[in-house]
């Protein structure tokens, strides 16, 4: 799923449309509405951050003209089918492509929520719209001058390369790029790998989850199956209520994004938090249902930001239970790999990094979000902390499950290319 | 030009003529019949035969999607479906009563095909009925050898189904890398 982020991250983008038909509009509300978790709604033209613009709709000059006239400064996608380099302008080419639409309003969000303005990037003035008819090729004053206004915005191609035969231009960013760097950063953090074989670890791979709700969420979640009473937590911009009942639930209102935001924040700066009992008939329980799992999954995830909590042994091999529920979870980069890795040999975090070639940021946030949830933990044997030991690695009849190197040839070859297919899909 | 084939099975109304109508890049080709039996009482349609979907990979390669018929009476087709298959993909209905036997019997008249593959199951209708846990269903298997990936879909939804296939291709071959 597409991740929209509101620039405060807890209101939803407002998007409006301008000369977009009523299927085209009634499509988009779709898209939002499925794709963006209501992150991002269709709202009145004059009360929108963004606005979405079909230049097709008309003489696209003169569309342009009057549509920046009514909102000179508004950040503003365009969709047409001949390319466009407007300053202030993200193009996408039509019949847009949902994935590219997506792309496009995140990139957008991206920049308003910016306090420096980007610098112009050789903005391609307004009179190089494809021409509909020799009178419109004449230089317009008015366009000029509009183009020669400082771009907030650098001109943004966003198309489908496969599809797209002309070349794309020099200042096209590469924005899905752009796109995984943003979403990687906000939940698994930046933060290079460190040497493994360095004498001290560094403070920063670690974190607190005792000082943030998933501290408080795990002690509440504690108490109330100790007593078979559920709780409401209050308090942390958000009403939880916490229900211990197998399998156990979390009821509450705030959307994904709030969780997300409210689980990075320290407990100390929510000093009016309070636990308390649930009272018999209390209309929470009309709140939205979420399973335990998959909210411990993500608060814990968002807690982590790419660290594991205090205490962990980095060199220790880890265990992992069972395979996540993955089609319930939030997705982590390389989880499929490393739980296949995990369930049949246990390996240390830093180990499986290096053995999987990919960051060690992943395989801590994996960790730290199957070790809320129970499935994961370090193995503590009497021989010391060994890097590689057998788990789950037998069938039926005991024998080892086949391995890369048990796997015929052909057989792993085509898996490979049927992974890679998949994950074009 | 390799050929492989994925074989979906589970018991009447768990998903799998869905599943691969999902996956499928070609119309699939189903052998329904209306359901005479007990059968009529979940699902007024019902795989006698199998069903037939595909999925292209590149220019020459493909990989076939059958399914099996769930009424036992027909497991005959099980076997001769089941050659030159990489993964089983069972499909458990979670509102069944008998949601925990149907596991245990489809991985036992399974087992050889399993064995030296892979098997990935999916568990469908848990938003109507969330118990049995897929914790529980992993408990079940304790002592079996087993831990394939359990998952709860939708077999209707396309990205649960391939989350749920790639997990199969990790299980059998875990060195697996993506590419894209």
């Amino acid at each position: 799923m597409m991740s929209i982020t509101s620039p405060d991250k807890l209101h939803p983008i407002l998007i409006g449309l301008s000369h977009i038909s009523e299927r085209s509009a009634a499509a988009i509300e779709t898209l939002l509405r499925s794709s963006t978790q209501c992150q991002a709604l269709i709202v009145a033209a004059h009360e929108a951050e963004i606005l979405i613009l079909d230049l097709d709709a008309g003489n696209p000059r003169a569309l342009w003209l009057e549509f920046r006239q009514r909102f000179p400064t508004q950040p503003v996608i365009v969709l047409s089918l001949a390319e466009q380099h407007l300053a202030e302008v993200v193009w996408v080419k039509k019949p847009v492509k949902p994935t590219l639409l997506l792309e496009a309003i995140t990139l957008v969000s991206k920049q308003i929520q910016r306090i420096t303005p980007i610098q112009p990037v050789a903005s391609t003035p307004i009179n190089q719209i494809t021409p509909v008819n020799k009178a419109q090729n004449k230089p317009n004053k008015e366009v000029s001058n509009l183009a020669a206004e400082p771009a907030v915005i650098a001109p943004i191609t966003i198309s489908n390369p496969a599809k797209t035969k002309s070349k794309p231009a020099p200042q096209t960013r590469d924005v899905t790029q752009a796109m995984d760097d943003e979403i990687n950063h906000n939940t698994f953090g930046n933060r290079p790998d460190f040497d493994p074989g360095s004498k001290e670890i560094p403070a920063h791979v670690f974190y607190d989850p005792h000082v943030m709700l998933q501290g408080l969420l795990t002690d509440t979640l504690k108490v109330a199956r100790a007593d078979g009473k559920s709780r409401v937590i209050e308090g942390v911009l958000a009403v939880i209520l916490v229900i211990p009942d197998p399998p156990g639930w979390v009821m509450t209102q705030a959307s994904t994004q709030r969780i997300r935001a409210i689980s990075v924040m320290h407990m100390a700066n929510m000093q009016d938090t309070r636990v308390r009992e649930l009272i018999e008939h209390e209309h929470l329980t009309l709140l939205p249902k979420i399973p335990l799992e998959n909210f411990l999954w993500l608060i814990s995830l968002s807690a982590a930001r790419g660290r594991v909590p205090l205490g962990t042994d980095l060199h220790a091999p880890i265990k992992l239970e069972r395979w996540p529920n993955f089609t319930r979870l939030e997705a982590i980069p390389h989880a499929m790999r490393i739980s296949a890795l995990w369930l049949t040999q246990a390996m240390s975090l830093l180990d499986t990094a290096a053995h999987l070639h990919i960051p060690q940021r992943y395989v801590f946030a994996f960790y730290s979000a199957a070790n809320a949830i129970g499935i994961a933990s370090i193995i503590t044997t009497s021989t010391g902390s060994k890097n590689l030991v057998a788990t789950h690695s037998t069938s039926h009849s005991g024998k080892p499950v086949a391995n890369k190197q048990d796997a015929p040839k052909e057989r792993s070859s085509f898996l490979g290319k049927l992974l890679n297919r998949l994950m074009r899909d | 030009m390799a050929n492989y084939k994925l074989v979906f099975t589970g018991p009447v109304g768990a998903g799998k003529t869905t599943a691969i109508i999902t996956l499928s890049d070609i119309a699939p080709i189903g052998t329904d019949a209306s359901a005479t039996d007990m059968t009529a009482n979940r699902k007024p349609q019902t795989t006698v035969a199998m069903d037939y979907g595909m999925m292209k990979i590149n220019a020459t390669e493909r990989i076939h999607l059958y399914g099996t018929p769930g009424q036992e009476r027909f497991d005959f087709m099980w076997e001769i479906l089941s050659e030159g298959g990489i993964g089983l993909v069972l499909m458990l209905d979670n509102s069944r009563s008998t949601a925990f036997q149907d596991l245990h019997f489809f991985l036992t008249a399974f087992k050889d095909f399993i064995q030296g593959r892979g098997v990935v199951i999916g568990i469908t209708h848990m938003d109507s009925h969330p118990t049995p846990t897929i914790n529980e269903y992993h408990a079940q298997l304790q002592g079996t050898g087993l831990n394939p990936p359990i998952f709860e879909v939708d077999a209707r939804n396309r990205a649960d189904m391939l989350t749920l296939i790639k997990s199969l291709l990790y299980s059998i071959d875990p060195g697996l890398e993506e590419h894209v």
